[in-house]
């Protein structure tokens, strides 16, 4: 007998389930459509909504039944179960009659009206007639922030949001309220939504109350949207997301289901941050500076001319980016030669990037998936705070700290998907979460120890770590012999601890440091994993092209052998120090910027080319665990940028810089790619191969595309041709393979009867399992470290009697392109520097205050924030919010209050 | 050198007269088609719409005169020739009167009209085949096959006729029936004869090469202008000419009281062409399988039977 | 027995040579339009005289030809649309948007006269769709019903609505 499958029989249907399942999971994987409100898939049962209601037999001679509620009860071996009984069709029918009592009548001005599980699910049911004819409740909204809008007429009380905000997310500014007919989900009073989850309320509810802000203000049907697969680019986790489009706006971001991924949710930065595509920062068009400050528009083939003018020359490097794709970075690597090819990122960031290369693809350590990292029993927190570098990371780590161990669910008996009860178990039982920072994280309030040190103690003690588990490691006594014996005692009994560690703060010593404890880990016999954090959407794409950082390129330029620099998709002010870089570039002779935002570099250049961001381009990113994932062109619009990679090979060609007839289409450029550089011969089936055919492919219009023969017909009655994109395996038009749930390519899930972000269940292999039409990236980098030995530690900074500040990155803010968002920018904080109560009582400061910090011959502008984790002779700088020069940091420095008033 | 002449007025003149009377079918069907359906029809140009006909020659004649690029030229023109030729020369032995007629007693006048009808065949042929498309292919295949199964009995039926006359000459023929029309000792001739005359015409309800729901417009489907304008008045004229030839064999010619016999004929055409466009109102199209039968397994024997009867009851004396 | 069923035919037919004819002699002689006749397409207005349309697009996504196309305005609360167009040249008068209207705000009117030389000018903005009236309904207001705020009304100010609760309240 087969111990993981089991037959049930579901109206003389045989499905196959899982042991461990409920009844409302299993029907669900094997396409037996029970309706439900309060389940869902990552948040695990209440059995609150009472919708799910189906009729279990006890026997094959019972005829009766009992009515149970499906998610609320695990399947047996031969179980007999109705879902068409009349009794029970009955009982639903009339549950959902009762949600819908006081339910308004706003469908029509509903954002989330088409895409409404309240919809489908009243739909499903066959519920059609209102009987109820008495007064319907009502209640006052929140004003909720920039992201989301409340409604809360529309709730059904199915708890999902408080669920998820409070229990999942771990959000303390926003519950549930009063009882019964008084029941009201929201805050205490009204205020942004502190969580940088807020967002997935969105999709989370099933019904309207909480809608996406910025999407209301320029709102489609979801039938009236192209949907594209896209890769997320505000973080280095890569989260997947769909972009929706109409008439060549940018409409919205949706999550799109990766379970090795971001799973069902995304962070607010991924959702509302893609606003910037749409903002007045965009560089659309072309560019040239005249004699002078003045600066004209030309055309495009100009430009292109222009650029292939000046490949003419001896002397050009290229300056690649990690916010631009591998596409374009190779592209540029590849006209100006690998040898003139430099990075564009800190000496700082070069170095973490390149350890954090050295460990992923040299030594082959083992890498941890965010769904790795969210079933770990054991993690451990190295460096900087997730929540604000990798937001979704965050999320799957605080799953991990709030779960109960496996072992306590298993004595217990507990189902993990039965939510009250495995939660109640977790009080006292949590799986430990470890956090070793300089500052406080937002994971503090669920993690089994959470210390903050300095950055050093911090290197030391991943290295006393490693030496305490493995004597051959090399070691340095810890300087917290208790906290290390904690931590090594915890991470010893599990089975797959994860370490997750970021050298942003620490730098790329912290790197070897926990990449020793994993090997040191590995030897005594745990299946350790690493998980490195990076700054940007493509930090590891471009680190595997082996680029020298930009320092080496402004010596080059102010030496005098650079001659003429090719900028690609990256503002260097925010990556060098002003005046290093204004000398750079007072002594080049042309300076030449692709972009798709306007920066102080694309102002500073003497040629400026709009190219296409990654929503108007066929994108390949590789994110933190060496995941290359592949974003297709989502926004079509007549006058529509290039692709970068496309504008350097039409001016490499006519410069003569590449052999004629080289990436003719994307396939041949991703090909070359793989030629080149063998570390990333994964790339070539990052997506699922593609039926070329126009009519098998998957169409990325709805099936009820609304307005195809009058939406232009203000300017012409005659219809455009319809777009094209011959390099993606997708249509661009309505027309082409009909959505299946087994389909290899699907753009984005919809199914007969789900209109909802609940349709993703009909094309998951199980619910929560894998996507039957993957997609899901390809890893290019695998390992067992196994062979690997371990590092020396390398000599630590010594310390210093001056402030030594650290850079802090906020989840809104310091990344450059969701910054730009306008929604992103509403909920953005002051940039701060960040004290401890005796630094600040020290420098005479309190919490509010102005103060100009010197780091170097740089003064920056700060407001005062007090950290009480902070250790002494340590501040935390916010980095990189808008219009912010780049900074040397980890630095040192002196704070000084700034005199009078700070207006 | 005068009669040569007055021959040769005369020739013009009614074959000219057939031309437009042809094409004022085309009004004429349309108008009765009208009031068949419980219309009106076409009435807007002219008095009572009678100038439609040259409206819609003025249109004919100023649409695109367009030869596909992947026809075959030269048979493509000239399959609209060979049909409104050969419909057109049948005329050539149709005595009207006993004065009028070009030459209406030429010896082997039936034998002429049959040739000319056969010929016909070929215009249609030629212009499925040239054309290079499917629809107009099959247009034509059909309407060979349909020609030929019906030609074979169409030929059976008038020999009745020939037996009883005893010459090919068709004002001949009509001399015979000073006393009796042929329609009375001949009417199972006469049956086979005028559906064979129907389909000859490829008139509906047997317009099987046309075939519009399905063949598009069978085998002219790629003609405009006024190479289309031949097919369309070289199709009426073949009623005329059809209609003509039965009132000779069957209805005695201009032979009746009272009226001139000119008057005569007119009416007795007039008749028959009414008859053909209230076929074209009143039935449908039969199955391809079922025109191939009725050809073969029911006229076919039917005029072989009337053949044999005539010939018994000459040899026994009673005709 | 086929050949008198066709003779029957031939018969019937040519008597209705002697039937009246339907044809109405248009424009000498004008049809009569029923009120429901489906012809040009108006948007109307709710009896406050504001725009009923809420540009909740299902005019669009159910037209057959897809010649309707709008925008919501950036507005949150009271849904109006930005743009409203029909491009009556692919228009084939089905009826579909006046069905689906939740409003009442799109409608069918017996008017079919609306021919132009120049197919551009048959592009009908909001500007010439919008009419003074209420059309065929005349007292529905699609927000005195709904749940929203707009305009003047506020929460539990709709039909049928019992006043905000308060979710601080003792009593259940």
């Amino acid at each position: 007998m087969d111990l993981n499958h089991l037959d049930l029989t579901v109206d003389q249907i045989i499905i196959t389930a899982r042991p461990g399942q409920n009844i409302l999971e299993a029907c669900l994987s094997a396409q037996q459509d029970i309706p439900y409100f309060c389940w869902h898939p990552a948040l695990g049962s209440v059995g609150a909504c009472r919708q799910c209601a189906v009729k279990v037999f006890s026997g094959p001679e019972d005829q009766t039944g009992q009515i149970v509620m499906a998610c609320m009860t695990p399947v047996t071996p031969g179980m007999r179960l109705s879902i068409a009984d009349p009794a029970v069709a009955q009982f639903r029918d009339r549950v959902i009659e009762f949600v819908l009592t006081n339910h308004p009548h706003d469908c029509p001005v509903c954002e989330v009206g088409g895409e409404c599980h309240l919809q489908d699910m009243t739909a499903l049911v066959k519920h059609d007639e209102r009987r109820y004819r008495f007064t319907k409740r009502t209640h006052l909204n929140q004003n909720l922030g920039p992201f989301i809008r409340h409604e809360m007429n529309r709730c059904i009380g199915c708890y999902r949001c408080a669920r998820f905000y409070r229990d999942y997310a771990g959000g303390r500014d926003f519950g549930v309220f009063g009882s019964n007919r008084n029941i009201y989900f929201g805050r205490a009073e009204s205020g942004t939504l502190e969580s940088e989850f807020a967002g997935n309320l969105v999709e989370v509810c099933p019904t309207g109350v909480f809608v996406d802000k910025p999407f209301s203000a320029r709102f489609r049907r979801k039938w009236d949207m192209r949907a594209t697969p896209s890769i997320c680019p505000h973080c280095a986790v890569g989260c997947n997301i769909t972009v929706q489009e109409r008439e060549g706006e940018f409409r919205r971001v949706t999550n799109r289901y990766n379970e090795t991924l971001n799973g069902y949710f995304l962070c607010d930065r991924g959702r509302f941050g893609t606003g910037f595509l749409e903002s007045d920062a965009r560089l659309r068009g072309a560019k040239r500076r005249q004699d002078g400050n003045t600066t004209v528009a030309i055309e495009l083939a100009e430009a292109r001319a222009d650029l292939a003018a000046r490949l003419n020359h001896d002397g050009v490097i290229g300056i690649g980016s990690p916010r631009a794709s591998l596409e374009a970075n190779f592209a540029l690597r590849a006209v100006v030669g690998a040898d003139h090819f430099y990075a564009g990122v800190s000496d700082q960031d070069a170095a973490v990037l390149d350890t954090a290369i050295r460990l992923m693809r040299d030594h082959a350590m083992p890498i941890a998936s965010l769904a790795d990292t969210e079933n770990a029993d054991a993690a451990l927190i190295l460096g900087d705070d997730p929540s604000d570098i990798a937001p979704r990371l965050a999320l799957s780590l605080r799953q991990l700290g709030q779960r109960a161990t496996t072992e306590t669910l298993a004595a217990r008996q507990i189902p993990a998907w039965n939510d009250t009860p495995a939660r109640l178990a977790a009080e006292g039982h949590r799986t430990p979460l470890m956090i070793a920072t300089p500052m406080a994280t937002r994971l503090d309030d669920c993690a089994a120890i959470s210390r903050h040190l300095t950055p050093n103690a911090i290197i030391a003690l991943a290295f006393a770590l490693a030496h305490r588990l493995d004597d051959t490691a090399p070691g340095v006594a810890s300087d917290d012999p208790v906290l290390a014996g904690q931590i090594a005692g915890l991470l010893c009994h599990a089975a797959s601890p994860v370490i997750v560690v970021g050298g942003n703060t620490c730098g790329s010593a912290l790197l070897l440091g926990a990449a020793n404890l994993v090997i040191a880990l590995r030897r005594a016999g745990s299946a350790a994993r690493l998980l490195i954090m990076l700054p940007e959407v493509n930090s590891v794409g471009l680190g595997l092209l082996a680029a020298k950082p930009l320092s080496a390129a402004l010596a080059a330029m102010t030496a005098g052998t650079a001659k003429r620099v090719i900028v690609l998709e990256n503002d260097l002010h925010r990556r060098a120090e002003v005046e290093a870089l204004e000398w750079a570039f007072a002594t080049v002779d042309s300076l030449c910027v692709l972009d798709h935002i306007e920066t102080p570099t694309t102002g500073a250049a003497d040629l400026a080319i709009g190219v296409g961001s990654f929503a108007d381009s066929d994108c390949t990113f590789v994110n933190l665990e060496g995941r290359a994932q592949r974003g297709f062109k989502a926004i079509f619009s007549p006058a529509e940028p290039p692709q970068s990679w496309q504008v350097l090979r039409d001016a490499g060609l006519d410069a003569g810089r590449i052999a004629s007839g080289s990436w003719h289409n994307h396939a041949a450029l991703i090909e070359a790619i793989t030629i080149a550089i063998p570390s990333l011969a994964g790339c070539t089936q990052v997506w699922p191969d593609a039926p070329y055919d126009d009519m098998q492919r998957p169409a990325t219009l709805p099936h009820r595309y609304s307005g195809r023969t009058a939406v232009n017909a203000d300017r012409n009655v005659r219809e455009p041709k319809p777009f094209a994109n011959p390099d993606s395996p997708l249509g661009t038009t309505m027309e082409g393979a009909v959505l299946r749930a087994d389909s290899a390519l699907v753009p984005y899930f919809w199914s007969p009867g789900w209109n909802s972000a609940q349709a993703v269940n009909k094309y998951q292999s199980s619910i929560g399992g894998q996507l039957a039409s993957g997609g899901a990236g390809i890893l290019l980098f695998g390992g067992s470290a196994g062979h690997t030995g371990y590092f020396p530690m390398p000599p630590l900074v010594p310390p210093s009697d001056q402030t030594v500040f650290l850079p802090v990155t906020r989840v809104f803010g310091s990344e450059e392109l969701s910054a730009l968002s306008p929604a992103v920018a509403a909920r953005m904080s002051a940039p701060s520097v960040s004290l401890n109560p005796q630094e600040a009582a020290r420098l005479a400061l309190t919490a509010g205050d102005r103060v100009d910090c010197t780091i170097g011959t740089t003064v920056v502008s700060r407001v005062v924030s007090i950290e009480a984790g902070l250790a002494n002779g340590i501040a935390g700088l916010t980095i990189g919010f808008p219009g912010e020069a780049g900074l040397n940091l980890p630095g040192v420095g002196d704070i000084h209050a700034v005199s009078g008033d700070p207006s | 050198m005068i009669g040569v002449l007055i021959e040769l007025v005369e020739a013009t003149g009614i074959l000219l007269g057939v031309t437009l009377l042809a094409a004022g079918l085309t009004f004429a069907e349309r108008r009765l088609l009208g009031f068949w359906q419980d219309r009106l029809g076409p009435n807007r140009v002219g008095w009572q719409g009678t100038l439609q006909i040259v409206a819609d020659m003025i249109k004919i004649f100023f649409k695109q005169d367009w030869t596909p690029p992947f026809a075959d030229p030269v048979i493509f023109v000239a399959a609209p020739i060979i049909v409104l030729t050969t419909v057109v020369l049948g005329f050539a032995v149709v005595p009207i009167t006993p004065l009028v007629g070009i030459i209406p007693d030429m010896n082997i006048g039936l034998l002429f009209f049959l040739g000319m009808t056969s010929l016909s065949v070929y215009g249609v042929i030629l212009a499925g085949w040239s054309s290079n498309s499917k629809f107009a292919l099959l247009g034509g295949m059909r309407a060979a096959a349909q020609m030929v199964s019906y030609e074979v009995f169409m030929g059976l039926a008038v020999i009745g006729v020939v037996m009883l006359t005893g010459s090919f000459s068709l004002s001949k023929i009509v001399d015979a029936q000073t006393n009796m029309w042929f329609i009375v000792p001949q009417f199972f001739g006469f049956l086979p004869f005028l559906i064979a005359g129907i389909a000859e015409a490829h008139r509906l309800p047997f317009d099987l090469p046309e075939g519009e729901n399905e063949l598009g417009a069978g085998f002219h489907t790629e003609y405009s202008s006024m190479k289309f304008g031949m097919f369309f008045v070289g199709e009426y004229a073949s009623i005329v000419l059809i209609s003509s030839i039965t009132v000779v064999l069957y209805f005695g010619g201009w032979h009746g009281p009272f009226l001139p016999p000119a008057l005569w004929f007119a009416l007795k055409i007039g008749f028959f062409i009414g008859f053909f466009i209230l076929l074209r109102a009143a039935l449908p199209r039969p199955r391809y399988d079922q025109l191939m039968s009725y050809g073969w397994k029911l006229m076919l024997p039917l005029s072989i039977a009337n053949l044999a009867i005539t010939g018994a009851l000459m040899l026994s004396g009673i005709g | 027995m086929f050949i008198t069923s066709a003779i029957r035919t031939l018969w019937l037919t040519f008597l209705h040579l002697f039937h009246k004819t339907e044809t109405v002699q248009y424009p000498e002689q004008k049809p009569y339009l029923a009120p429901r006749y489906r012809g040009r397409i108006v948007l109307t207005r709710d009896p406050d005289g504001e725009e009923r349309c809420v540009s909740c697009y299902l005019c669009a996504a159910v037209c057959p030809v897809d010649c309707i196309s709008l925008q919501k305005t950036s507005e949150p609360d009271k849904w109006t649309p930005e743009h409203f167009r029909i491009n009556f040249s692919r228009c084939i008068f089905c009826g579909f948007c006046e069905e689906a209207c939740p409003t009442s705000a799109i409608q069918l009117i017996p008017d079919f006269e609306m021919s132009e030389f120049v197919r551009q000018n048959l592009v009908y903005e909001k500007e010439n769709l919008l009419i003074a009236g209420t059309g065929k309904v005349p007292d529905y207001n699609f927000y005195r019903v709904a749940g929203v705020t707009a305009f003047d009304k506020e929460k539990g100010m709709a039909l049928n609505e019992a006043a905000p609760v308060d979710p601080r309240g003792l009593m259940p």
